[in-house]
């Protein structure tokens, strides 16, 4: 299983990094699309839609407003990236304080429809965003800091793991998981700013210690958000019954269960680098 | 300010001084501790705990509240309630006069060690600074008066040695306080030791602010090399690829001598191309740099966005540390000289910060380098130190003040008494509050 999953990330990740480096701001939009595409195939099954037609229309729906965003909206206004973030953050209270509650709830299928079609479809204009506004380095480090995230969250719950993080939800998780990975990411933002400040790049021309503790503290908001969105996949999961999304990637389960971190991270990355005036080039 | 900047401040303010507040409170706990009293909860924030820590329910519980606003160290005591037969000899209450006294000295004591600290680290990277010599004198001012000549080097203040010009300046301001006469020994350019006295009227006895414009001594700037210590970002400078550490040597075939001479050619050439020749690592490069048009009072100038190096001047560790311990207690009986003064309406309460005016000295000094923003925190540390200190009952000063009338009576003071004591203390500080918050918000209106 491990073995699985890390051939798997060892496979992709170059892919990725490659396709975020790389691809031009229209074909990024265009794959970043086709991966958000998959995600609501797999959303429409959680959502608890079942025949063919009902599922890939649901996919359409979203496609059909990524589409004509891209076609006809033209540039958004840039505070449109807030109503997420407030979701977000209304998210994490809410699975914080009534996880059980959250479970037992009975959501009409519309709901369901709804919040995946607002969720997807944001994280997708936000990462069109991201990689347009703030350029492709600093979305990479976004990425990274998932990835790295989850990798410190797993060794350190491994190590010190005893307290369960919300044991109703996603009873592998642990507080010591997530201190490990903040740790991780404290390390990492820092190790970044170096680099940043060495190079003079973008808002990183002098050392300016406010600025240094911004940056970490963004990342590491950014962590505990990307958190929240595994937790948020996790309890629609457990309401439909299911153990993984889909079955693309070996390993891994399907293609949500890897982006869901990154879905919902992207809203405060994105929104947070414009407020504080952080900027890689 | 617009309104994120405003939080953005305030969040960095209270975040300096919730550290602040820990490193106070821990002195409490570590003395505590070490005295055998028994400590049940150390709290920093008030309020709601978002985070605990408790190894065992016989160990201190941890804690972190939700309000960024102070902490407490909660220690066993009887007159905070029930204490079970066991803990008895642990009780805070119970303790000799001379361990309570302790316990509650430790914490604006740790304050001050803390100042200490900092300062000692700014003086062993060393603190920026020119020479006190004289520059040029304002006429009709104080210095004029007392018989300052151009080229004076100022070698004293009060018999204090002042090797910087800040140090200078910052003697007189301090011995301006309270004598009518400041003696100023200085170094006259024959090489002759005079002694030139600063007379201080009255009216800035009680306005020491206005000092600064009064005195009308002006520092010699000194000829400084023209290497750069830093570019400003979409400067002329980092268009034209100049970086930091470039040392700069030709301009149009002339050479250059020193920065000022350089300045005053980029101010004389707005909007044209100077060629440059500049030395990096070693190696000559030759650029073209076209200085930005900016209007000033003086006219349209050039300028390029660029920061000269200046010499600093870092101590040993020892000397470092004597600096340190001297420049803690100055700033200390400063502060609470200020206090006094005030309260007898000596001063006026211009002279007072409210949490506004400290924020933005906050992001200035973390914007304006590291060893600016330690000797900030250093400050902002003894204030705390100092404060605490007070006679007033609440804080530590008045618990001391306790302390001291229970040893000169051979006994306690009433308890019924102290609650009364306690609660105008209480009256005063929130009026104290209150009152620095109008003052900042009449000083800085939005």
């Amino acid at each position: 299983m491990l073995k699985n999953r890390v051939w798997t990330a060892l496979i992709l990740a170059p892919l990725v990094i490659a396709a975020i480096l790389f691809l031009p701001d229209r074909w990024f939009a265009l794959v970043w699309g086709l991966a958000i595409a998959i995600c609501a195939w797999e959303w429409s099954n959680l959502a608890g839609l079942t025949t063919i037609p009902a599922r890939g229309g649901f996919v359409l729906a979203c496609v059909g407003v990524m589409t004509s965003y891209q076609q006809w909206a033209g540039d958004l206004e840039e505070w449109l990236a807030w109503p997420v973030v407030v979701w977000w953050f209304l998210i994490s209270i809410v699975l914080r304080k009534y996880p059980a509650k959250l479970l037992e709830l009975n959501y009409p299928l519309a709901v369901k429809i709804l919040v995946g079609l607002f969720v997807l479809v944001t994280s997708w204009i936000l990462m069109v965003w991201t990689q347009h506004n703030l350029g492709s380095k600093q979305l990479l480090y976004l990425f990274l800091l998932v990835w790295i995230a989850d990798i410190g969250a797993y060794f350190a719950g491994k190590r010190w793991g005893i307290t369960p993080l919300s044991p109703e939800i996603s009873p592998g998780k642990t507080v010591e998981g997530l201190y490990g990975a903040m740790g991780a990411i404290v390390l990492f933002a820092l190790a970044v700013a170096g680099v940043l400040y060495a190079n003079e790049a973008g808002t990183f021309t002098r050392f300016d210690f406010i600025q240094l503790i911004d940056f970490v503290m963004l990342s590491l908001v950014t962590v505990v958000v990307s958190v929240v969105g595994d937790l948020f996949e996790s309890m629609a999961k457990r309401i439909r019954g299911v153990k993984d999304s889909g079955v693309i990637l070996p390993g891994h389960g399907g293609m949500l269960d890897r982006l869901d971190s990154l879905i919902a991270a992207v809203s405060v990355y994105y929104a947070g680098s414009k407020l504080l005036g952080i900027f890689f080039q | 300010m617009e309104p994120f900047a405003l939080i953005h401040t305030l969040f960095y303010f209270l975040l300096a001084l919730t550290i602040l507040v820990a490193i106070h409170e821990f002195g409490h706990y570590y003395a505590a501790r070490k005295l055998g009293v028994k400590v049940l909860k150390f709290s920093i924030g008030l309020g709601k705990s978002v985070w605990r820590y408790q190894q065992s329910p016989e160990s201190t519980e941890f804690s972190i509240g939700m309000l960024p606003l102070g902490g407490f160290v909660k220690m066993v005591d009887e007159r905070e309630g029930e204490v079970s037969e066991q803990d008895l000899p642990f009780a805070f209450n119970r303790q000799k006069l001379s361990v309570r006294s302790a316990i509650v000295f430790a914490g604006p004591f740790a304050n001050f060690l803390l100042a200490i600290l900092l300062y000692w680290i700014v003086f062993m990277v060393g603190v920026v600074g020119i020479k006190p010599i004289v520059g040029t004198l304002s006429p009709g001012t104080l210095a004029e008066q007392a018989g300052f000549q151009e080229g004076d080097e100022i070698i004293a203040v009060g018999n204090i040695p002042t090797p910087t010009w800040t140090m200078a300046i910052s003697e007189i301001f301090f011995h301006a306080m309270d004598d009518e006469s400041v003696p100023v020994e200085v170094l006259t350019v024959r090489e002759q030791k005079l002694i030139r006295d600063l007379i201080i009227p009255q009216e800035l006895l009680e306005k020491p602010q206005l000092l600064h414009d009064r005195l009308g001594i002006n520092a010699l700037e000194p000829s400084l090399e023209p290497v750069l210590e830093e570019v400003m970002p979409n400067s002329a400078a980092r268009l034209a690829g100049l970086a930091a550490g470039d040392r700069l040597l030709v301009a149009d075939g002339k050479p250059i001598k020193d920065w000022q001479q350089w300045v005053d050619y980029v101010r004389a050439n707005p909007d044209k191309d100077i060629a440059l020749v500049v030395e990096r690592n070693g190696a000559e490069i030759n650029l073209t740099i076209r200085p930005a048009k900016v209007e000033t009072p003086q006219g349209v100038v050039g300028k390029i966005g660029a920061a000269v190096q200046r010499p600093k001047f870092p101590l040993a560790a020892y000397p470092a540390l004597v600096a340190a311990f001297y420049k803690t207690w100055e700033s200390s009986v400063m502060t609470l000289k200020m206090i006094g003064r005030i309260i007898v309406g000596n001063a006026s309460v211009d002279n007072l910060s409210g949490p506004i005016s400290i924020a933005k000295y906050a992001e200035q000094s973390a914007k304006s380098g590291f060893t600016s923003f330690l000797e900030y925190l250093a400050i902002v540390s003894l204030s705390l130190g100092v404060v605490n200190l007070l006679p007033i009952p609440v804080l530590d000063g008045g618990h001391l003040m306790f302390y001291v009338l229970e040893a000169v009576m051979g006994k306690p003071i009433p308890e019924g008494i102290q609650i009364k004591l306690l609660n105008i203390g209480v009256m005063i500080l929130l009026c104290l509050m209150v009152f620095s918050f109008y003052i900042d918000i009449f000083r800085h209106p939005a």
